[in-house]
């Protein structure tokens, strides 16, 4: 997987045909989609969240970020629907202000490592990207379907766990085997 | 073991490219610290975690939400920094950078960032403010993440333009260093507004730079990669 998109975080839905594989939708039909789709979660609710969430998706998975000189800024808008549609549902359903910023805290996390560990180990393990719940995509998916039943409180936690436990864990136990390379100048970090 | 004179390899061990609050207040006096560090043989990573033990007593501090948690907080905090600086340039002048030195820093810059952001929410609710202020913090984060996602990914086909050693800044030059909103710069806004006013008053100041920063940074890259 290239490097922009493994920093789609994308999941296994980047591996799916014919949505991962073949669509092969314009950067600029995906930044469309993708400012649409920011704009319509503050406009939306219930079961319309999850179709947007879900035609979203299917977008980000299917976009062709390096047929691109734009294609660098689908990673960051997917950060902005992921993180605002979680803050926007959580603010509707009255979601206590700690779990909101521990899910959000976790999901960070994981979307960090995945920058992290690209240059040393590559876009990670299958399992991985199965285990951080389907990526951005699904995991956007899950949370409009979760505030549209109104169970939004218990999925935070139970996905919040999941995430930030087998993310750190993955993530420590990979990086105190690696190699101990010494560090190429162009690899100074971005603080 | 890197070559050239003490004095040299000190100032080559400082980043080109560190913002203003970083080299004027830390980068000025870092590298004597370093040189002690060097001599007593103490390793980048014993350093990394030194900073990072030193922010979770700034988080307890903020936490705390009195006060006096808030001006200690706001205090270790900035010694947190400091360290969290001279882990790097020890490890350029020593000739030990690795890329897990590299992650254990990068892992730790966020959970400390975070961490603080959590601790000065937590101790506003304690003290009596308004619990809405979490969701101040939850967005303060998120748009410090999407502000990483533009760097780190417009620097997958583009390569920054890094300035060259020695190069020094003009007025515009320094101005341009400041408008993104680095990382010297936050912890510099965090400690000053804590310790001064209170976390209400982070958060907004850090949401607001935040914002700033995103769309300068952005639409600075946007018209660089069509041209």
């Amino acid at each position: 997987m290239s490097e922009l998109r493994s920093y789609l975080d994308l999941g296994l839905l980047a591996k799916v045909p014919p949505i991962g594989t073949s669509l092969r939708i314009p950067t600029s039909v995906g930044i469309a989609v993708s400012l649409a789709a920011v704009g319509a979660m503050f406009l939306l609710e219930g079961g319309w969240l999850v179709g947007v969430a879900t035609v979203w998706a299917v977008v980000i998975a299917g976009t062709d970020v390096d047929a691109s000189s734009l294609g660098w800024l689908m990673p960051p808008l997917t950060r902005v629907f992921e993180y605002g549609l979680v803050i926007v549902v959580a603010l509707e359903a009255d979601i206590s202000g700690p779990l909101l910023f521990a899910y959000l805290g976790a999901v960070a996390y994981h979307h960090y490592d995945v920058v992290h560990r690209f240059s040393v180990l590559g876009s990670g393990p299958n399992w991985l990207l199965g285990a951080m719940l389907g990526g951005s995509g699904v995991r956007s998916i899950a949370v409009a379907v979760a505030a549209a039943f109104g169970v939004l409180p218990v999925w935070l936690v139970v996905a919040g766990i999941w995430v930030a436990a087998v993310g750190v864990a993955e993530s420590v136990t990979t990086w105190s085997r690696a190699p101990r390379h010494p560090l190429g100048s162009s690899e100074e970090s971005i603080s | 073991m890197p070559t050239g004179s003490t004095e040299e390899r000190l100032a080559l061990a400082v980043k080109a490219d560190d913002g203003f609050f970083t080299t004027f207040f830390v980068s000025s006096y870092s590298p004597r610290l370093v040189l002690r560090l060097a001599k007593w043989g103490v390793s980048p990573n014993a350093v990394t975690l030194f900073s990072m033990a030193v922010a979770l007593f700034a988080a307890a501090g903020f936490s705390w939400g009195t006060r006096t948690g808030l001006v200690i907080g706001a205090i270790l905090l900035q010694v947190s920094f400091t360290f969290d600086c001279v882990d790097g340039q020890l490890a350029r002048f020593t000739g030990v950078s690795s890329s897990f030195g590299a992650w254990l820093d990068s892992v730790f810059d966020r959970t400390k960032e975070y961490l603080v952001y959590a601790a000065l929410a937590y101790g506003f609710v304690r003290t009596g403010g308004d619990p809405a202020i979490w969701t101040l913090a939850a967005v303060a984060m998120s748009l410090q993440v999407v502000r990483h996602f533009v760097l780190f990914s417009y620097n997958v086909p583009f390569t920054s333009t890094q300035r060259g050693r020695g190069e020094t800044r003009g007025f515009v030059g320094w101005l341009r260093a400041i408008v993104p909103f680095p990382i010297g710069e936050r912890f510099a806004v965090i400690s000053l507004t804590a310790a001064f006013t209170n976390p209400e008053v982070t958060f907004v100041v850090l949401i607001a730079w935040g914002l700033v920063a995103l769309v300068s940074t952005t639409s600075g890259r946007v018209v660089r990669s069509l041209s």
